[in-house]
């Protein structure tokens, strides 16, 4: 009975702890709070300034919220930044793909910044399939559902233990549907840790000289505007070494490209 | 004209008669004539000869002269042509005479047999004058032809004399080297930020295969720019030069135009490279590593005096030009302000002014772009493009724009100007940023255009978060993942430690109930000893039913004999052991219910019988491994 007990309750552990995780404020979340009402009110007043210095202020807390980064975009747009509105909505982009309005806003800002100047990289590849796929979710959406279905399998693993034989086979069909699951999320979330490793960015100002080496002095290999995205490969110091569509490859300050 | 292909044809096959045809020569050679009473000079024999046999060399008679050294040598020539290939054997006599005294002196004939042929050279006129009044043996620079194998270098004991080496005025030239690696500087004492030219070359005494540098020369403290280098399609471009009073193949290797950036002395380390000659057949045969001398240099700090927001990078001279692409235009139309460097110096380091902010305009960070020319001289232009956007209509006044530079030919600060720009601005001035275009009540019939803008700000009360987008970077998602599989293989082995556990509580359940047994056994054998025979039947049935509530794990107690005998089968009892047991229960029931129907007797056997069904049921247990 001892056991079975055991086993009922860590299962039971198991299925509210993404809850629990979900619902769990961290403890300056007020000051958040404050900080994202500053900035909206701010915004609304005009006062763009203000308003992404209390934006940016939560994204250097590493805040994470596809609303943040969507006010931030807009923010920046009516300020005149384009490169810098085209990250942020990127970025809101990122964390939420299914985000219609920021989706439109990155259309919006992207049509602007093309008729200042627009980048044509000749022979650009598209991201690869698997990158496509890794990404067609958001990050949120990918954890939690690996984690449901993870946490499901190994609770329905802990049952299977205090149950009866008779009952035992239908536990174990349930465990292997949702181990299988979890493990094509794992493989999602895999595939964005990988990602991660050469991060994508966005060239933030109007017009940016790309080097041929990590420091200003070098010569100039082409020039980019704000808005393209690029990769991230290398960092040298203050500088970024990053690589285009097409292949082209130089330097960068790192002010001048945000990650996403 | 028929026969002119087959004249051209046959021509390689003439040529290689010929040479075949030229045969064996044997002679004698003089290195210089006339020679002073003392003073050595060189002689030498020498027999060419195609594939023969040589024998029995016989020296010249040197009477007069004392033989100082003497060298034999062999080498082999091949000619190619004709489609084949001629070796000749070449073997030469080196020797070394000083004469012993004044007048004309004869150095007989050598001799020789080659194929049994007997040759001898001519007698060889030796003219004998006083010390110091020979003329002197030339320099060695013109011997052979620069770029082949010096012919000395075959016979080097035919030297006539060792020859002084001369001193090196060539600054560049390390001493005592054939070839070296020279490093020219332009001038060793320089401005800061004025260009110092450095030029490595190499210097060959004769014609190499291979170079290879192996270590380059290191600028620290300099800003370096790399000037070109005459080059041939494949490899040096080599030319001759007389270096020393000595002809040598010399090719430029590197050019540098180096700029101090600080004060101080400093030295450029040397080039270092391998050069090497290979063989007919690709084989090395003799490699050299050569090094330059570190070219020592001294950059002096630039005068005092130099004007306000003076860029030290500024050295040599310099012109600035400014100009806009239109000075008329509507608000929100962009012009372009170029602003040009041109002149001679380290452009690439080199700031340019900096625009002043003009009031109702947006300026672009600039487009810069730098032209050089490497020839000799760092020079061209640095043009910096700026992109300007007019907000409100106006006249705007670009003032002049100034560089200062210091001037290395005059050695003074000049300060170079553009003119002024003058912008006119017409149309309505911006209400917004040009990014963000409101649109404004559109008057009646007019057009309503609605310029490009998004979606509005999302005004929620408390931020959302997105923990899962930040929870798959943190630890907590690690410990997350790792912990219910560390949790069931936990619990898994915990059941494993109490089965194990449980195995031992049953080892010590048989060892006790087996004392038990012996216990009640040596009861019942003391009853029977008392005479008490129903009370010892009496243990013997309470230890086989112990016995039986061990192995079956149920009491036998209230079972019929039928139910006693399937129960012990089942617990794996072989019939004689279930036979023997209940006729044992049989023995005891019937002591209880008829206690005179027993002797002393059967009570022992009873006893023993009862020792005998343990000792079974023990090695049933131990067969089985484990309790039933």
């Amino acid at each position: 009975m001892k056991a079975r007990a055991l086993g009922v309750s860590i299962a039971a552990l198991l299925a509210v702890m993404p809850a629990l995780a979900a619902l769990a404020r961290p403890a300056h979340a007020d000051l958040l709070d404050e900080a994202w009402k500053r900035g909206n009110e701010a915004h609304l007043r005009g006062d763009y300034r203000a308003a992404a210095a209390a934006y940016e202020q939560l994204d250097r807390q590493h805040v994470v919220s596809a609303d943040l980064y969507y006010n931030l975009g807009v923010t920046y747009f009516r300020a005149g930044q384009l490169g810098h509105a085209i990250w942020a909505f990127e970025r809101s982009l990122v964390v939420a793909p299914d985000d219609d309005d920021a989706r439109f806003n990155l259309t919006q800002a992207r049509k602007l910044a093309g008729q200042r100047a627009h980048d044509k990289l000749e022979g650009a590849e598209r991201e690869p399939l698997w990158s496509r796929v890794v990404t067609y979710l958001g990050p949120s959406t990918e954890v939690w559902l690996f984690c449901g279905l993870y946490l499901g399998c190994f609770g329905l693993l802990f049952l299977r233990r205090s149950m009866a034989h008779d009952s035992r086979l239908a536990v174990t069909t349930g465990a292997a549907i949702l181990g299988t699951g979890a493990l094509l999320a794992g493989l999602l979330l895999l595939g964005r840790v990988n990602l991660d490793r050469l991060p994508a960015a966005v060239v933030l100002p109007d017009r940016v000289s790309v080097k041929e080496g990590a420091d200003s002095n070098f010569r100039t290999s082409f020039e980019v505007h704000g808005g393209l995205r690029v990769r991230v490969l290398d960092r040298e110091q203050d500088w970024v070494r990053v690589r285009l569509a097409n292949g082209l490859e130089g330097f960068m300050r790192a002010e001048d490209v945000g990650l996403l | 004209m028929r026969a002119l292909p087959f004249l051209l044809a046959a021509a390689p096959l003439l040529l290689a008669a010929t040479a075949y045809g030229q045969g064996t020569s044997f002679s004698a050679r003089l290195g210089r004539n006339p020679v002073g009473v003392g003073e050595s000079f060189p002689f030498e024999v020498t027999l060419s000869a195609d594939n023969v046999r040589m024998e029995d060399y016989r020296p010249p008679d040197f009477r007069g002269f004392r033989v100082v050294a003497e060298q034999p040598s062999q080498s082999t020539q091949i000619q190619m042509g004709g489609g084949g290939s001629l070796m000749r054997q070449i073997y030469t006599w080196h020797y070394q005479l000083v004469p012993l005294q004044k007048g004309k002196l004869v150095i007989g004939p050598a001799g020789v047999r080659v194929d049994g042929r007997e040759l001898r050279t001519e007698k060889v006129n030796v003219t004998v004058v006083e010390t110091g009044q020979a003329p002197q043996p030339r320099p060695r620079a013109p011997r052979g032809f620069p770029g082949f194998p010096d012919p000395s270098s075959l016979f080097p004991g035919l030297e006539p004399e060792p020859e002084p080496e001369p001193a090196p005025a060539d600054p560049g030239r390390p001493a005592g080297q054939r070839n070296f690696l020279r490093a020219l500087p332009s001038k060793t004492r320089a401005f800061v930020g004025e260009q110092i030219t450095i030029e490595w070359s190499l210097c060959l005494a004769e014609r190499q295969n291979n170079y290879a540098p192996t270590k380059e020369p290191r600028t620290d403290g300099f800003w370096v720019e790399d000037l070109e280098v005459p080059q041939r399609q494949h490899g040096l471009s080599l030319s001759e030069q007389v270096i020393d009073g000595r002809v040598y193949l010399v090719g430029p290797l590197m050019r540098k135009a180096l700029f101090g950036l600080r004060p101080g002395r400093t030295t450029v380390t040397p080039l270092e490279a391998d050069i090497s000659r290979v063989g007919f057949f690709g084989a090395p045969l003799r490699s050299e590593h050569l090094r330059a001398d570190p070219v020592p240099l001294e950059i002096v700090p630039l005068p005092a005096g130099a004007p306000a927001g003076f860029d030290p990078s500024a050295v040599g001279r310099f012109t600035l030009a400014a100009e806009v692409d239109r000075d008329h235009v509507q608000v929100g139309e962009a012009i372009t302000l170029r602003l040009r460097i041109d002149g001679q110096g380290n452009l690439r380091k080199i700031a340019l002014p900096a625009l002043p902010r003009l009031d109702g305009w947006k300026i672009y960070d600039p487009k810069v772009s730098v032209q050089l020319n490497h020839a000799d001289e760092i020079g061209g232009s640095k043009t910096a493009e700026y992109l300007l956007l007019p907000e409100k209509p106006g006249e705007t006044e670009i003032p002049p724009l100034a560089l200062s530079y210091f001037d290395t030919q005059k050695t003074t600060y000049v300060t170079a100007k553009t003119a002024p720009l003058r912008l006119v601005v017409t149309g309505q001035a911006m209400a917004q940023s040009p990014a963000a275009a409101v649109p404004t009540p559109a008057a009646a019939g007019s057009e309503n255009l609605l310029a490009i803008d998004v979606r509005p700000l999302r005004n929620r009360a408390a931020l959302r978060r997105d923990f899962g987008a930040a929870l798959y970077r943190s630890p907590t998602f690690v410990g997350l993942v790792i912990a219910p599989p560390a949790l069931l293989a936990f619990l898994g082995l915990l059941g494993v430690a109490r089965a194990r556990l449980g195995e031992e509580s049953e080892g010590k359940r048989r060892r006790k109930l087996r004392r038990a047994a012996s216990r009640r056994l040596r009861t019942a054998a003391a009853l029977l000893h008392e005479g008490r025979l129903a009370p010892s039947l009496g243990e013997i049935e309470r230890v086989l039913r112990e016995l039986l509530a061990g192995k079956m794990g149920s009491s036998a107690a209230g079972m019929s004999r039928d139910e006693l005998r399937a129960a012990m089968a089942k617990a794996g009892a072989a019939p004689a052991l279930v036979d023997g047991t209940v006729a044992a229960l049989d023995d005891c029931d019937r002591a209880r219910f008829a206690p005179g129907s027993i002797t002393a007797e059967e009570a022992s056997r009873a006893i023993d019988r009862a020792g005998e069904i343990i000792e079974d049921f023990e090695k049933l247990g131990a067969r089985e491994g484990s309790p039933s």
